[in-house]
């Protein structure tokens, strides 16, 4: 340990211990006052502030089942599970013998209550942030909720390569702050599914380029500046030298000797094209123009941010380097997967039928899966997105890996529980697909430590169905969101 | 009558013997139960039947549910199917003990296999159109739809022009290909765009009411003027040589399906109304005009009203069918999803297997677990509208395409 880094540790231990006694102050003002907090914790239901839920079949996901079980949520969190939990005096009492008490469901990748300019804006996006564009007031969001989806992860952009910034928010509490403003940077990397324009291998080389690009901002761009001004002379010395020579660091050099020419031209294309280069790139001139500088590109800017990139001399990653990559054909997500190991990034890769073949190297990566294609579209026969063989799900959590189900969409996302309920039929077990829309979507989402299921600490998301949750004749008869029940009638 | 049945290998005298005996077996069936299978394999005691299978209950297809079932198959057809059956020693027969069977599924209105053959023409009647002649019996999209439980499907025309054609029906077999069991089936109309549409005549949904009762009594029907359209004469007679019998109408919302009873109902015809995707505002109005309704094209995108459409119509007596129109629509998931937003346990598996069948005119042969019916069974380990349930087996014509013990 530095000598450097001690100090800063004092610090972190002091705020620490100061900040776990001001938010639980916070939460009993908040309580007490009976106003709207954020949302994330603050706020308890009318009267006396706790809520039990009792008698029912409780089925807290990452706990074993209760046949007959007690969960009591206060300030907003969920306080006790347990099979002989003692209600306190004063609680809101909710009935819930014969039914069946679940975490509210989270969508891992959801466009509902997006507009559409986020979802298929221009390319790339990387400064549009998910949330800011969420109308909570979409009527579509009630539907979802009386089918128990409680949590929505908004991905942001689909179309452009850079899509923004993945947000989490909770339905049902319009107001109320994101519960993660600033999430996973989402990036596009399958092929079909975009609008770029670009081919396949020129595409994903684009958005490494992108990266790369912001990784080495600062001296990068420099070098990169400096050498397009030698770049004549240094021409008529070395006719053969490749461009990339001038202008990346040589550890990455080294890295792209091992790629194929065809790679290699390929990345030069999207590397040219993406720093604001004429699109020609075999016979490059001296640019007249000065090439962008990361602090006018506010994609730069973002990814720079989100890979931890930052201005003081220190080799610290600042930024959380997670990702969320979306990759439709096999190919997609060994690209995304080598983008994984090459960026080290804390990644979560959705998509459908391409991942099976892949599931040996996903497992290795220890990235998150999210299951996206809904196989239910109205997309043409040909497109590879509609083909989607059964029993996904049931493969890949076969592997050992803990794959979301999320619909990929808007309006699908409200029968979240049937498309769980379709890989249940698949090859699922029954709780293996609840997980799937529940903690592992949490997981995907990043919030597996605050939601997911019903455990002490964890937000009150609560469903409680007068039926199996995966049944379609089932309903939702109760749904509290942040430790508050919903009303479901009204529309 | 219907003149031409399924190519069958045996001559007509034996399968009319085969008919009398299973008749026989059912009548001993509800005299006793216990002698059904005995008495299905009494006729030819050289070998035993196909395939017994014994489930928890039975979703026969019309609505009734038999609990124990046990379900004899031959020669591609069921021969017995008996409540609380029990099967006498040294018999193979497989048990889904706890398990829920059902029909395999009709779909009554798809275009899978046709790309678009049957779709486009200049002329608004095209009663001579055959969705059949269009359609290719080894397409690569009918695998999926029998991996999906779907064994028999309606072949219709586009609804691209009014008088659109002739449906057909075709039964999926065990290798994913198809044999079509009626080539020229119901006549199949379309009241809503794009059969009319503003470049040609008709454009309203009047203007095709003309032109189908014009046509009907045999008269060329134009609009004045330029908009006159050259009628051939083929299609013409096709139109007035219709008499009565099941139609098929592709409506969208109340006005087309009110339009489209009146004018085929005051022919004779007896409509079933097809797709009703903008009808869910006025279920009331729908159910009063008393004809069959096939709900198409209902998928995750629809909206709570429409979902909800199935429901309303078979709360007012309506016998609903749902349908999975659209290429790349699931109908198991248009189940599910009428199920979730209200249609009763008792009409979701009839509405896609009898009715469906019914609509298509071959519930004689196919929809229901029936004697002399095709032997197309689906076993669950659920309720057949869950998502949830896995398939346990999967009966085509006799043969099994999937076993899951």
């Amino acid at each position: 340990m530095s000598a450097r880094t001690l100090p800063v540790l004092v610090v972190l231990i002091a705020l620490a211990a100061v900040g776990v006694v001001i938010p639980a102050a916070e939460a009993r003002a908040a309580g007490a006052a009976g106003g709207d907090g954020d949302g994330d914790g603050a706020g308890a239901g009318a009267g006396d502030g706790v809520i039990a839920l009792v008698g029912g079949e409780v089925l807290p996901v990452s706990g074993a089942v209760l046949p007959v079980g007690t969960v009591l949520v206060e300030g907003g969190l969920i306080t006790a599970v347990g099979a002989d939990v003692d209600v306190p005096a004063g609680a809101t009492v909710i009935d819930c013998s014969g039914k069946i008490v679940t975490p509210g469901l989270i969508d891992a990748d959801s466009a509902l209550g997006l507009d559409a300019a986020t979802l298929t804006g221009r390319l790339p996006g990387a400064d549009v942030v998910a949330a800011d564009t969420f109308d909570a007031w979409d009527a579509r969001l009630r539907t979802a909720l009386r089918q128990g989806v409680t949590t929505l992860h908004l991905g942001a952009g689909r179309t452009q390569t850079v899509g923004g910034l993945a947000s989490v928010v909770s339905i049902g509490r319009p107001g109320a702050a994101p519960f993660v403003r600033d999430g996973a940077l989402v990036v596009n990397v399958s092929t079909t599914a975009a609008a770029s324009g670009l081919p396949g291998a020129a595409r994903v080389a684009g958005i490494r380029a992108l990266f790369i690009a912001a990784q080495y901002r600062e001296d990068g761009l420099e070098r990169w500046r400096r050498d397009l001004a030698e770049y004549e002379e240094e021409r008529l010395v070395d006719a053969a030298l490749p461009e990339e020579r001038l202008l990346l660091p040589p550890e990455l050099l080294e890295r792209m000797r091992r790629w194929s020419p065809g790679a290699r031209a390929a990345w030069r294309v999207a590397a040219y094209k993406s720093m604001g280069r004429p699109k020609s790139y075999t016979k490059p001139k001296k640019p007249r123009a000065a090439p962008r500088t990361p602090g006018d590109d506010p994609n730069m800017e973002t990814i720079a941010s989100v890979l931890g990139v930052d201005d003081d001399d220190d080799d610290d990653d600042d930024g959380v380097r997670r990702a969320f990559l979306r990759a439709e054909l096999s190919g997609d997500v060994g690209a995304a997967l080598s983008m994984v190991r090459d960026f080290d990034l804390t990644a979560v890769i959705a998509g459908g039928e391409g991942l099976r073949a892949r599931a040996d190297e996903l497992v290795k990566a220890r990235v998150g899966i999210v299951l996206t294609s809904t196989g239910d579209t109205s997309l043409p026969r040909t497109s590879p997105l509609a083909r989607r063989l059964p029993g996904l799900g049931a493969a890949l959590a076969a592997k050992g890996l803990r794959p979301a189900i999320a619909s990929g969409g808007a309006a699908p996302a409200r029968f979240l529980r049937l498309l769980a309920a379709r890989e249940a039929g698949e090859g699922m077990s029954p709780g293996e697909a609840l997980a799937a829309v529940t903690l592992w979507a949490a997981e995907a989402a990043g919030v597996a430590d605050r939601a997911g299921s019903l455990a002490v600490g964890k937000r009150a998301d609560v469903v409680v169905w007068d039926g199996d949750p995966l049944a379609a004749a089932s309903r939702a008869a109760h749904v509290l969101v942040a430790g508050r029940e919903v009303d479901l009638a009204s529309r | 009558m219907r003149a031409a049945r399924p190519a069958s290998p045996t001559p007509a005298i034996w399968r009319t013997t085969t008919r009398a005996v299973s008749r026989a077996a059912l009548a001993l069936c509800l005299a006793a139960v216990v002698a059904a299978p005995v008495a299905a394999r009494a006729d030819d005691p050289e070998r035993a039947a196909d395939l017994i299978v014994r489930v928890g209950r039975l979703h026969v297809g019309d609505g009734t549910v038999l609990r124990g079932a046990v379900i004899v198959i031959d020669e591609g057809r069921f021969v017995s199917v008996a409540e609380d059956g029990t099967v006498p020693p040294g018999v193979p027969v497989r048990v889904f003990a706890d398990a829920v069977a059902c029909p395999g599924f009709v779909d009554a209105v798809t275009q899978i296999g046709l790309d678009g053959g049957a779709a486009e023409s200049p002329e608004a009647r095209t009663p001579d159109v055959r969705a059949a002649d269009a359609f290719d019996v080894h397409h690569r999209d009918l695998r999926p739809v029998l991996a999906a439980g779907v064994t028999t499907i309606g072949l219709l025309p586009a609804p691209s022009n009014v008088a659109a054609g002739r449906a057909a029906v075709a039964t999926l077999r065990a290798d994913g290909s198809a044999a079509v069991i009626e080539r020229v089936g119901a006549p199949v109309f379309a009241l809503r765009p794009p059969a009319l549409r503003a470049d040609r005549v008709p454009n309203t949904i009047a203007g095709a009411r003309a032109l189908l009762e014009a046509a009907f009594e045999g008269r060329a029907w134009t609009t004045s003027g330029e908009g006159a359209v050259a009628v051939r004469r083929a299609a013409l007679d096709a139109l007035a040589g219709m008499r009565d019998g099941p139609a098929l109408a592709y409506v969208s919302d109340v006005e087309e399906a009110r339009v489209a009873v009146e004018t085929l109902g005051g022919r004779g015809l007896s409509p079933t109304l097809v797709g009703l995707r903008a009808a869910w505002k006025d279920p009331a109005a729908v159910a009063a005009l008393g004809a069959p309704c096939v709900v198409t094209d209902l998928s995750l995108n629809d909206s709570e009203a429409l979902l909800s459409l199935p429901a309303e119509l078979a709360r007012r007596g309506v016998g609903v069918s749902l349908a999975s129109g659209a290429p790349g629509r699931s109908l198991r998931m248009a189940l599910a999803l009428a199920v979730a937003h209200g249609l009763p346990a008792k009409d979701a598996v009839p509405a896609v297997t009898h009715r469906p069948a019914a609509v298509l005119d071959v519930a004689d042969r196919v929809g229901r677990v029936a004697p002399s019916l095709r032997a197309d069974l689906l076993v669950f380990s659920g309720e057949p509208w869950e998502p949830s349930s896995r398939v346990l087996l999967s009966v085509v014509g006799g043969e099994i395409t999937e076993e899951r013990p």
